[in-house]
């Protein structure tokens, strides 16, 4: 007796679809792994200089009463100001690195570590750029970094280009690019006509 | 032992309907459901988009009224908001939940931080304070982030932000920088109408699904009916009706397409099935079997019974063709059936004589009893067979079967000693005796009652035979069968 076997078409035509699918979905996550796998945070930014010698234990908004050390890459020292309408801006180059240290209380004993960082890294490219910088925390016990989408930060540090109550306390309402500190590299030249107090 | 599910019947209607529903519902469905997610979703972001944008810009406008400390006029600025626009309203409350200005503790606060009583306190305080909302504190914590949901109160749907109000640098002067966030601002937008508007689109959508759905299920199902399952229907109840041997239905062939194909197939089948089995009512059994077993000679143990009408030529004179087939046929159905009853197989009819072989180990007995029942029907039936009477002849033994014939026409057949014996016998049996040998004698003694022995002088046999009369049924053998 002959058997008549109808030969089945359909299981290539179930399995195209599902080849693509699997495909574009190891795509994604590999393009999201070699995403969420990115730091910004060097593991030697402890041999950073400071950006200010002033004592940072007095309570602020967004880190409230806990001690802070603020550390900046050499590229940030680079910084040099430009006039603009008589009025000096100052604009951090791309690659810039300002580590914020959080430590637990505000009086650390010494040899204490922190218990969080909290981070700027220039680069207006990027699409999370808020003002032109990453926000990031990193929490060191989890030793995991986040970039903050919200506007919290810059909202906070947009106060840094008008005048406000921290160091320089910029008067002259300066565009200091969010950031409150700005160190003033000895080579720095002065735009003429107009004083920089920085307020150390 | 092997045991085999047998799964329940489901029609082939049920299957390709329930398939149908299942296909549209999820091909359609899925359509359905994205179209009106996504409509309420894009519904949902705009106004949320809209709700923070009004967020974004009370902010701005409260963070403006606060600075010169004019904190008073963002309450006017709230009232006024509430009166423009019914649907929304705009509160402001401390980061501990409790109203903003609703009392002095803030303004002594700022006095006590500014060094000198710049503020002067309100006049009266409210003593009737509502509870905060429950969910204000969850956007409190650091960072402080905006919470932006939905709330069902009272039969009617809100949508509600609550927006942090920042302890920004230059506002600590006033407030302290111990603390990040000042307050909470909340913005509730009464969208009951908007929500209700929802239910409407996705009850129509649903209704509409439904809908479509029964109508391409009704016109799908009738168009698969009429061109499929109706045909494929028929089909089956024809080949049901060949498997109970009625061969007069066919498949009415209308369509040209694969199904019409089919049935006009199964419509030669059915005609092809029809010749084979109106053959098998002129071949014998054996031959059949033959046909399948194959065709080689063998030499085999058998009963033969021939029959033979007494005085048929004279009754064929006399009554016209049509009334002698008409009998000859009644008569020899008859046997056929008795015959095919005690398990014989018809070798042959020849004119009015009938052969018929019994095989197997008590073929003799089954031989004597058709002959017995033959005789007695015959009898009892006479005027049926316009008289006709027929005599008998059985005698068994070794006989060559085989394919007896040429190449163009062949019957497989048994031929021998016993054979000739047999039409011998029925030969010289008067109407409505049974003639039996010696042999088939001994083998069915204790079974039926004889008369003889009597000797017989046969053609082509020297010497006389040894033979007997059957008679009827030995009553032994009767309370045996009883």
């Amino acid at each position: 007796m002959k058997a008549y076997r109808a030969r089945s078409y359909l299981r290539y035509a179930a399995v195209a679809p599902c080849l693509l699918v699997s495909i574009v979905a190891l795509a994604f996550v590999s393009c999201a792994a070699k995403e969420e796998a990115k730091t910004y945070l060097p593991s030697d930014y402890t041999v950073w200089r400071r950006t200010t010698d002033v004592v940072l234990d007095y309570p602020i908004p967004g880190h409230e009463d806990h001690f802070r050390v603020i550390k900046m890459n050499e590229t940030g020292f680079g910084i040099e100001p430009r006039a603009e309408d008589g009025r000096r801006r100052w604009e951090f180059p791309e690659g810039t690195i300002i580590v914020k240290e959080i430590f637990e209380g505000s009086k650390p004993v010494p040899a204490e570590s922190p218990v969080m960082l909290t981070a700027m890294v220039k680069a207006p490219a990027d699409p999370r750029a808020r003002g032109g910088w990453l926000w990031i925390t990193k929490d060191l016990a989890a030793n995991k970094e986040s970039v903050i989408t919200g506007s919290f930060c810059v909202n906070c540090h947009g106060n840094a280009n008008e005048a406000h109550p921290y160091g320089s306390k910029n008067v002259d309402e300066e565009f200091s690019d969010y950031v409150f500190f700005i160190p003033l590299k000895a080579s720095a030249s002065k735009p003429a006509a107009v004083d920089y107090e920085s307020g150390y | 032992m092997k045991t085999y599910k047998v799964r329940a019947f489901v029609s082939l209607t049920a299957k390709v309907n329930a398939l149908l529903i299942v296909a549209l519902a999820i091909g359609i469905g899925a359509v359905f459901a994205v179209f009106s997610f996504s409509l309420i979703s894009t519904r949902n972001d705009l106004t949320r988009s809209a709700l923070l944008q009004q967020a974004t810009m009370l902010y701005s406008s409260i963070e403006n009224i606060m600075l010169p400390g004019e904190a008073p006029i963002a309450v006017n600025f709230f009232r006024d908001i509430e009166l423009a626009s019914p649907e929304s309203r705009v509160m402001l409350f401390r980061r501990d939940g409790k109203k903003a200005f609703s009392d002095n503790s803030t303004i002594k606060r700022v006095n006590g931080i500014l060094g000198s009583d710049y503020f002067k306190p309100r006049g009266r305080e409210d003593s009737n304070l509502e509870a905060p909302p429950p969910r204000l504190l969850e956007s409190v914590p650091s960072p402080p982030k905006d919470l932006f949901f939905r709330e069902d109160s009272d039969g009617r749907a809100f949508f509600r932000v609550h927006r942090p109000l920042i302890n920004l640098p230059k506002c600590t002067r006033c407030h302290g920088g111990d603390h990040t966030v000042r307050g909470v601002i909340d913005i509730r937008n009464d969208v009951t109408s908007s929500v209700r508007s929802q239910s409407y689109t996705l009850i129509g959508a649903g209704g509409g699904f439904l809908l479509v759905l029964a109508a391409l299920s009704l016109l799908i199902g009738t168009f698969l009916g009429r061109v499929v399952l109706v045909p494929i229907g028929k089909i089956g109840k024809l080949c049901a009706e060949v498997a109970q041997g009625d061969f007069s239905g066919r498949v009415s062939v209308v369509n040209r397409d694969e199904i019409g194909e089919l049935a006009r197939t199964v419509n030669g089948m059915v005609d092809g099935l029809h010749e084979r089995y109106e053959l098998t009512k002129y071949v014998s059994a054996g031959t059949i079997g033959a046909l399948r077993a194959g065709q080689e000679p063998t030499r085999v143990f058998r009963t033969l019974l021939f029959t033979d009408v007494r005085g048929f030529t004279a009754y064929t004179e006399k009554k016209d063709p049509e009334r002698v087939v008409e009998i000859l046929n009644a008569l020899l159905e008859a046997e056929a059936r008795i015959i095919h009853e005690e398990g014989g197989d018809i070798d042959k009819f020849v004119g009015d004589e009938t052969v018929a072989i019994f095989r197997d180990e008590d073929a003799a007995r089954r031989a004597c009893k058709a002959a017995l029942a033959i005789a007695r029907l015959v009898a009892e039936r006479s005027a049926d067979f316009d008289g006709l009477n027929l005599g008998s002849g059985i005698a068994s033994g070794s006989v060559i079967q085989g394919m007896i014939g040429s190449n163009r026409r062949a019957d497989f057949t048994v031929i021998g000693d016993s054979v000739n014996l047999a039409s011998r016998l029925c030969s010289i049996a008067k109407g409505g005796q049974i003639v039996v040998s010696d042999g088939t004698h001994k083998a069915v003694l204790s079974d039926f009652t004889f008369g003889g022995p009597f000797a017989a002088r046969l053609k082509g046999k020297k010497d006389a035979q040894k033979v007997w009369i059957l008679e009827g049924i030995a009553e032994a053998a009767k309370e045996g069968e009883a």
